[in-house]
């Protein structure tokens, strides 16, 4: 960008000051130019116009934290929250709250409430965010709407009388990202995640499972705010009509009550769950106020697969990858089989190595030939979802893991 | 550990390895196209695979019989030396039906039994045609001798 | 929420059992090591889950195993029991039923397990006489019922499988296994509507079952327009309407209408050759369709 240029367009802006187009691009040229501090002047001028588009928020606001700027930073930050944006917002408070820490500030409960008043340490925030889940673009966007922006623009659900909260259940096949999920949704509310695992609940003896999963609630409580993560909730909610056994359907009992806050409170706990097996939950979870959005995690899509085989990559030596293409040729994989299929193709360098004195680095041919050898795993959860949309979905509240079966792919994999 | 309760006896053997039986609906095209002996073969044979006890199998050979004798009356008695070919060919065929209904009655217990062992039935196609042809070949040039003479 | 705390997996294994997840019960057994993992009590879940999986070459082994290490069971000579009959091993079914009898003579369970035995093996009369004996301990037991169903069927006696597999859903509304029965009686009796439904309600409940699902599908494809024209021929059974074209047939020639007979064979080969093309290309494309 020439010096010239970047001059024609202050001269224009001078002439026509509340043009903000014109002023968006003398921004983009000064920052472009390196001359970041002019460039955020400009964007400052823009931001109390409300005229920063949507999309250049979070990058602008990571400008201004590195030229210091932390009250525009923090600007940026609230309007990046007001638009909705879902990517990188996580990330730009993080390091907001960071400098804020390092100029000694206090970090307060948003209730108002002191760390640690209910005897319990105060966790840490959830440091995983979004952006470390590859893809996967509408159920953060779902999950966005239905959590996050509630949190940060109470006014707004306000305004249109529409009810926060509700449960929220993920499901989908093992091993496609729910708990990750489920943790980044947690990071990007700068909340603590308090995950419920059944082996935390279930014991031999009688009485001792219903209270583990009381005390974990309570656990949660005292943490408040927080996320609250039911994993395997079909283990913990096995629906009661299907199942004879007294002890399993006392644990269901309990469970709807500590969701229906029997006796305590539970503002302040996001709740959420995950499933391989929705069809074996309890029908009473899915009631209003309990979880009342059910969200389909499919397989993870072409760009979270090249996420993640390069987050898997990242440390091995590598020659001439391409793994778009290896993304591409491996549709319906989950992140366990992508690990699988780079273990195996490493497992043959290693041979190689062996065989021939020499240190190879890792080839594209190794991981095809790796890629040929494993079978996704999600085909097996699939067989069984198509048998449960074929038979059982007249409530239709299955609508989105039906539409998924009908992609072409899906549908070759499942007949073949 | 043994029990002198009589029903707490042991009676059960293991069904014969190998050869899985034919479909029983399969064996009525077989009787329909090859005639009573096509048909009374294939249910004879079928009884065994399926290890239908003795008495039946003879009862299913007995049934046989008793249709070839029907038709030879038939075609004598009833439809007589001027009666046409038609006629002796629908006689032939209704007898060899009935003879299958009385056949796929004696196996039927024996073939859902079967069934509950979650094995697929065995292919008649091969044995069916050779049936229809061999043994309805037989049966026709001996009705037809019968009939001229 | 707490990772210091020590998990018991067979605890895990023993909860998933009891709500019909074998698969995740075996996934806990698989995190056993050493002793623990070839325990009774381990040995004893992995055939049971084994055995609700349908994997029964494997089951057998275990459970001999766990058989070995706790003496003769009942309940473990039961599951044995089923295990072989899965794999047709019905002489070792039977004996396996002989030795638990003699421990608990009186089990209903186990009374109704060797009745089934008795019934694979084709002898419908002893399989009667043991439900017969299970039924007077407990008449209501849903095993009992169950084995009572599958006796009327290979009896041929569809009107009273019919009323015992209503009594046994009535027993259990949700039950897969009382709508698979269902949907067998259906079967049987050619109610191809009837059949798909009862299939359906199983498979919905049980969509990893295999058998179930593909029970289901192949009834659905049954509904196709198409093979409509053949409900009468399943309602009625191959053999009465055979008898019935062919009295028709006959009937018109000795009638004189000869050639209203002529017309009514020609329906009838039609009819066949139509119920021996259609089904099965109407079955291969419900099989692909999706």
């Amino acid at each position: 960008m020439s010096e010239d240029r970047i001059g024609s367009l202050r001269r224009a802006v001078e002439a026509s000051p509340d043009d903000d187009m014109l002023r968006l691009i003398l921004a983009e040229a000064l920052q472009s130019a390196g001359h970041d501090d002019d460039a955020l002047g400009e964007y400052e001028t823009l931001l109390q116009r409300g005229a920063v588009p949507a999309e250049s928020l979070v990058r602008v606001g990571a400008l201004a934290l590195d030229r210091d700027r932390l009250d525009l930073a923090r600007g940026l930050l609230e309007a990046a929250r007001q638009a909705g944006v879902v990517d990188g917002v996580a990330e730009l408070q993080g390091t907001v709250d960071e400098r804020l820490a390092a100029r000694g500030a206090i970090r307060v409960r948003t209730d108002g409430g002191l760390p640690g008043e209910h005897g319990d340490l105060p966790r840490p925030a959830e440091t995983a965010t979004f952006a470390q889940v590859g893809g996967m673009e509408d159920v953060k966007k779902v999950l966005h709407r239905m959590i996050i922006l509630p949190r940060s623009r109470p006014e707004l659900y306000a305004k249109y009388g529409r009810r926060a909260g509700g449960g929220v259940l993920l499901y989908g096949p093992p091993g496609c990202g729910k708990t990750m999920l489920a943790r980044a949704t947690a990071g990007e509310c700068g909340l603590p995640f308090v995950n419920v695992r059944i082996e935390d609940v279930m014991d031999p003896y009688m009485g001792v499972s219903e209270r583990n999963l009381h005390a974990a609630f309570e656990t949660a409580r005292a943490q408040s705010p927080c996320v609250l993560f039911l994993d395997e909730l079909d283990g913990l909610a096995y629906a009661r009509h299907k199942n004879h056994g007294a002890e399993a359907r006392r644990l269901v009992d309990v469970l709807l009550q500590e969701l229906d806050a029997i006796g305590s409170d539970n503002d302040g706990v996001l709740i959420m769950a995950a499933t391989n097996a929705p069809w074996d939950v309890d029908e009473a979870m899915l009631r209003p106020g309990r979880f009342d959005r059910v969200i389909f995690v499919s397989p993870p899509d072409e760009e979270a697969r090249a996420a993640i085989l390069r987050a898997q990559l990242a440390r091995t030596p590598a020659d001439g990858l391409d793994l778009a293409d290896l993304a591409r040729r491996s549709p319906l994989c989950s992140g366990a089989d992508l690990r699988a299929v780079v273990e195996r193709a490493v497992d043959d360098v290693i041979e190689e190595a062996l065989v021939s004195g020499t240190e190879p680095p890792l080839r594209m041919d190794h991981l095809l030939k790796a890629l040929e050898r494993v079978r996704p795993t999600t085909l097996d959860w699939l067989h069984r979802a198509k048998a449960y949309v074929e038979f059982a979905n007249q409530a239709e509240r299955y609508a989105d893991v039906a539409g998924y079966l009908k992609h072409r792919e899906v549908r070759r994999r499942l007949t073949s | 550990m043994s029990s002198a309760d009589p029903l707490l006896q042991p009676t059960v053997r293991d069904p014969r390895a190998g050869r899985a039986p034919w479909r029983l609906s399969s064996q009525g095209y077989v009787a329909f196209l090859g005639g009573v002996t096509a048909g009374t073969v294939i249910g004879f044979l079928n009884a065994r695979r399926l290890d239908v006890p003795a008495s039946r199998r003879w009862a299913i050979l007995g049934a046989g019989a008793v249709a070839w004798a029907a038709t030879v009356w038939i075609i004598l008695d009833l439809i007589g030396p001027d009666g046409t070919s038609t006629a002796v060919r629908m006689a032939a065929r209704v007898c060899a039906v009935l003879a299958y209904l009385l056949q796929a009655y004696l196996q039927g217990p024996w073939d859902r039994a079967f069934q509950l062992r979650n094995v697929e039935h065995a292919s008649l196609w091969g044995p069916g045609a050779i049936a229809v042809v061999g043994c309805g070949t037989v049966e026709a040039l001996v009705l037809a001798r019968l009939v001229a003479g | 929420m707490n990772p210091e705390k020590t998990q018991d997996p067979l605890a895990l294994a023993w909860h998933w059992l009891t709500i019909e997840r074998p698969d995740r019960a075996l996934e806990e057994l698989d995190r056993l090591t050493g002793d623990a993992a070839v325990s009774v009590e381990a040995l004893t879940i992995r055939g049971t889950a084994l055995s609700l999986l349908d994997r029964d070459e494997e089951a057998v082994p275990v459970i001999q195993a766990a058989l070995g290490q706790y003496g003769p069971s009942p309940w473990l000579l039961t599951l044995l029991a089923n295990a072989l009959r899965g794999l047709g091993r019905l002489a070792e079914a039977e004996r396996a039923c002989l030795d638990g009898l003699a421990l608990a003579p009186e089990d209903v369970t186990l009374l109704c397990t060797y009745a089934r035995v008795c019934l694979t093996a084709g002898q419908t009369g002893k399989a009667e006489q043991l439900i017969d004996r299970a039924a007077a301990r407990d008449p209501h037991d849903r095993d009992v019922l169950g084995t009572r169903v599958a006796i009327a069927n290979v009896r041929g006696d569809h009107a009273e499988a019919e009323r015992l597999s209503k009594e046994l859903l009535g027993t259990d509304p949700d039950d897969p296994h009382a709508w698979a029965l269902r949907g067998a009686t259906a079967a049987e009796r050619g109610d191809v509507d009837g059949a798909y439904d009862a299939y359906r309600h199983a498979a919905a409940s049980r969509p990893g079952d295999g058998d179930l699902v593909t029970a289901a599908r192949a009834f659905r494809a049954e509904r196709h327009p198409l093979l409509r024209p053949l409900w009468p021929m399943y309602r009625f059974g191959a053999m009465r309407t055979w008898l019935a074209a062919i009295a028709i047939m006959w009937g018109l020639r000795a009638a004189g209408l000869a050639p209203l007979a002529l017309a009514f064979s020609l329906f009838w080969v039609a009819l066949c050759v139509y119920s021996w093309v259609v089904p099965p290309l109407v079955r291969r494309r419900e099989r692909r369709k999706w």
